[in-house]
């Protein structure tokens, strides 16, 4: 009876809604490890397509509604149904009109505090509270608790919720081929191992993938999948989190009183090994969290897009764009650069193009200004790096120069991006301190 | 070369299925070993758990962790005395060979065992109490000892931070069935703890109960190298890969420190409040912010919090235990005890009082400590030097001893 009755409460337990809080740890969840133990061999067993395929959507649902709850299922469920709908019409009015809807959602859930507090504030600073204030009184149910960095709660994975769906619709808008199948499409929307921290993923060849691992999934991907879930666990678990903690104390982002008195403590080398440190733990975070996402996908047969490819060994900001989120900075590239005119209308308008594009991509990494200086700074340094041989005189003999001299042109990458990271996780006033204090000698 | 030429490079270097076969083979024996690492004590030496060998620095010791030591200590035909609460018990501020458990058993003799598993802020149904659980059919001549406030009504299945072990021991089949804790439990997971962690931990402890990775890691971090960084990996004290058994014990001899560092001068009117706090909520305010007298000038308990703590110890403990639990009631330094007023010295005195009474109403065995120990006894407010330690431990010899006789483990004389 005793074992009885400890099995229910295991149960019980496992298909309780979860509390997990912290988003970024939902693959190291016990929680997790007990869903793909059933989901991902249920699949394999299964063997038809048209089997795996309805399966799949419910083991997608249940993941989704055990992380978001059905206050945060609601408003991805009403989107994508609205993105299905819209994208079969193939009307371009139509499309538009679902890509607006999935931006003001995205606004509305990740930046109704930024706009309100940040930049209404930047014109009166009552404007502000009062926006935000009106907003809690009329949606109480959707507010965030106090502290939050957000006015309402942001669904789970509401950026690519949003980044994928207009994505699609665009793609509709141009010319292509809606999905008709309702199963492919709510699969493609409510992806679990793509749902939480991406790649971001492209419809067409993800539906592709999608056929193809549920006909072939086979020894192999298990094996390849395997492989790759164990660097992720390897490069998330073991380097990020340990270096997280590390890093929290020796170099926090938050510290009462003097805000750089810990930092400045430190002499040369323990200051440029600090240095490195910040830049290895976002390295090894991301990409850890990416390479379990794709070899949870490969345990299902399906290839999603690579998201890092050895970004830190770039030998230039091009070449770093390239390789670093490789889904987010193509997307930005197809969807807001070229959209807004690319390089097509001149230079000042390519770098307006890419100053504009890159500020959104640091402001969808969250609502707060040190996201914005940083994609405005890749953004500065894009324009530079892809201009200067351009320059009368210097520029092509600096060119041929630094095309002679990888290594120095990896250094001043590296230098570039991981100066970077410094605006990326601090304060601007903390980052610039931090980066001086990176050459001034005691 | 790029990640997926690397993977299509192991691809081609090893057949999948074997790979597969490998992950299985290997998670098996990982497991396996896990179980081995389960049943061995790597505390050699043991005296108590350290800062870095407690949640403090990542370090979370399993029941059977526990259970190991208790095992590697023990006599046959000793009494089991097993020791938890929180810093005061733990012995902080005592070295290793001055600690008062020590001292406890010197003055116990070697018919008993006395081992020490408390941890900084637990209440009296964390891990120790749980251990003691698991170890009851094995060692059924045993006193659990731990320490309490007046008026601090314990959670039942351990606090926030140390209720892993509880869950640890529930799921290897190693807590007695108990309906009414069963339903404290669930009971305060509805109300306070449901969205704090409870359902993964309960999650991790039903695969640990099979899968035994907790005690793998435990013996791989204590024994060979350590896993997790922690903010008490000290530079050329501790070094973030060394394993945990090389970590010293951190504890000082508290009783070297002067005494503005001990009872600091800017904190006494802080401390003071905490010392009168031990005693005011248990009192009724009147609408003046004073306390209640009846006729006689005495003050008025406040039945709502005594009430919470009858019905708080109730159910911490399967009936069949209760009654080999041993309450200290842990008192305040005189050094602030003696610059209250007398009639907040008396209210003090009646609080603990009241609250060994109602442990003892409760089914346990409750004493109360500190109020005829000197300021030298103690290293603050309310840890003890050695010099307390020796008085604690002198104090407890003689309460085991008695409930060794009434629980029918010894003669009587």
């Amino acid at each position: 009876m005793i074992v009885i009755s400890q099995w229910v409460q295991s149960l019980r337990a496992v298909f309780a809604p979860a509390d997990v809080q912290d988003y970024g740890r939902i693959f190291n969840s016990f929680w997790f490890v007990i869903f793909a133990l059933v989901a991902i061999p249920v699949f394999w067993l299964l063997r038809k397509p048209f089997l795996r395929l309805p399966f799949l959507f419910v083991a997608c649902v249940t993941f989704h509604y055990h992380f978001a709850g059905p206050a945060g299922m609601l408003p991805i469920i009403a989107l994508a149904i609205v993105t299905y709908t819209l994208g079969l019409t193939r009307n371009k009015f139509a499309c538009a009109a679902g890509i607006v809807l999935s931006v003001l959602a995205l606004c509305f859930y990740k930046y109704t505090h930024f706009l309100s507090d940040e930049v209404l504030g930047l014109i009166n600073k009552d404007w502000g509270p009062a926006v935000d204030a009106a907003a809690r009184k009329q949606l109480p149910g959707l507010v965030a608790p106090a502290g939050s960095i957000y006015l309402f709660v942001p669904p789970l994975g509401m950026s690519f919720f949003a980044f994928e769906f207009i994505h699609y619709l665009y793609e509709v808008r141009k010319g292509a081929a809606p999905l008709r199948n309702p199963l492919h499409f709510a699969i493609f929307a409510i992806f679990f191992p793509s749902l939480v921290a991406g790649p971001i993923k492209r419809f067409r060849q993800f539906v592709g993938a999608l056929q193809e691992g549920a006909a072939n999934v086979g020894s192999a991907d298990a094996a390849e999948g395997l492989c790759r879930i164990a660097m992720g666990f390897l490069k998330k678990v073991v380097i990020a989190d340990n270096l997280t903690l590390a890093l929290d104390f020796y170099a926090p982002s938050v510290e009462p009183g003097n805000l750089v008195v810990r930092f400045a403590s430190y002499g040369m080398v323990e200051r440029w090994f600090l240095f490195a440190l910040i830049a290895m733990r976002i390295l090894m975070d991301f990409s850890g969290y990416s390479d379990i996402a794709i070899g949870l996908a490969r345990l299902l047969g399906i290839k999603l897009p690579e998201n890092f490819n050895w970004p830190y060994a770039a030998q230039s900001i091009q070449d770093f764009w390239q390789r670093w989120h490789i889904s987010l900075s193509s997307w930005i590239r197809d969807y807001v650069y070229i959209p807004l005119g690319g390089s097509r209308h001149g230079l000042p308008r390519k770098v307006f193009n890419g100053l504009l594009a890159f500020a959104l991509c640091g402001l969808w990494h969250g609502p707060a200004w040190n996201f914005v200086v940083w994609g405005l700074y890749h953004g500065v340094g894009l324009a530079i790096c892809s201009n200067y041989a351009a320059l009368p005189g210097l520029g092509p003999r600096l060119a041929a120069w630094l095309e002679r001299q990888p290594r120095t042109c990896w250094a001043f990458t590296q230098l570039f991006v991981w100066l970077g990271w410094l605006l990326f996780f601090y304060p601007l006033p903390r980052a610039l301190t931090m980066a001086s204090l990176l050459f001034t000698f005691k | 070369m790029t990640a997926a030429e690397i993977f299509r490079g192991i691809r081609a270097t090893f057949m999948p299925k074997t790979l597969l076969f490998g992950v299985a083979a290997g998670f098996a024996g990982l497991c396996l070993l896990g179980r081995h690492a389960a049943r061995l004590d790597v505390h050699r030496n043991y005296s108590r758990f350290t800062q870095y060998t407690s949640p403090e620095s990542k370090y979370y010791p399993t029941v059977n962790e526990m259970m190991a030591i208790v095992r590697s200590k023990i006599k046959p035909g000793q009494i089991l005395v097993i020791v938890g609460g929180n810093s005061i018990l733990r012995g902080v501020a005592q070295l290793p060979d001055q600690m008062w458990s020590k001292r406890l058993q010197e003055k116990l003799g070697d018919g008993y065992c006395v081992v020490n598993f408390a941890f900084d802020s637990s209440l009296i149904t964390d891990g120790a109490s749980v251990a003691a659980e698991a170890l009851r059919d094995e060692y059924p001549r045993q006193i659990y000892i731990a320490n309490a406030f007046p008026a601090q009504a314990p959670t039942p299945g351990g606090s926030n931070v140390y209720r892993w072990v509880y869950w640890d021991a529930y799921y290897k089949g190693l807590l007695m069935a108990d309906e009414p804790r069963a339903s404290a439990i669930a009971g305060n997971i509805v109300k306070y703890y449901f969205k704090d962690g409870i359902q993964e931990l309960r999650i991790s402890s039903w695969l640990d109960s099979w899968c035994y990775f907790n005690d793998f890691w435990n013996d791989v971090a204590y024994q060979d190298f350590n896993t997790v960084w922690g903010t008490l990996m000290t530079p050329g004290v501790t070094r973030f890969l060394d394993p945990r058994k090389r970590y010293p014990d951190p504890d000082p001899d508290g009783s070297l420190f002067p005494y503005d560092v001990r009872y600091p001068p800017s904190t006494l009117a802080l401390e003071l409040v905490n010392v009168k706090g031990v005693s005011m909520f248990a009192f009724n305010p009147d609408p003046t912010g004073d306390f209640k007298k009846d006729p006689a000038a005495y003050w008025q308990v406040y039945p709502p919090v005594w009430t919470l703590l009858t019905d708080g110890i109730k159910d911490i403990f399967p009936a069949a235990l209760k009654k080999r639990t041993l309450i200290l009631m842990s008192g305040s330094s005189p050094y602030y005890l003696r610059r209250l007023t007398e009639e907040e010295q008396y209210r003090d005195k009646i609080t603990f009082e009241m609250g060994v009474r109602l442990w003892k109403e409760g089914g346990y065995d409750a004493i109360e400590y500190g109020r005829d120990f000197t300021p030298d006894d103690f290293y603050d407010r309310t840890h003890l030097t050695r010099f307390g330690a020796a008085k604690l431990g002198d104090l407890v010899a003689t309460k085991v001893r008695a409930m060794s006789v009434e629980l029918g483990y010894l003669p009587k004389p």
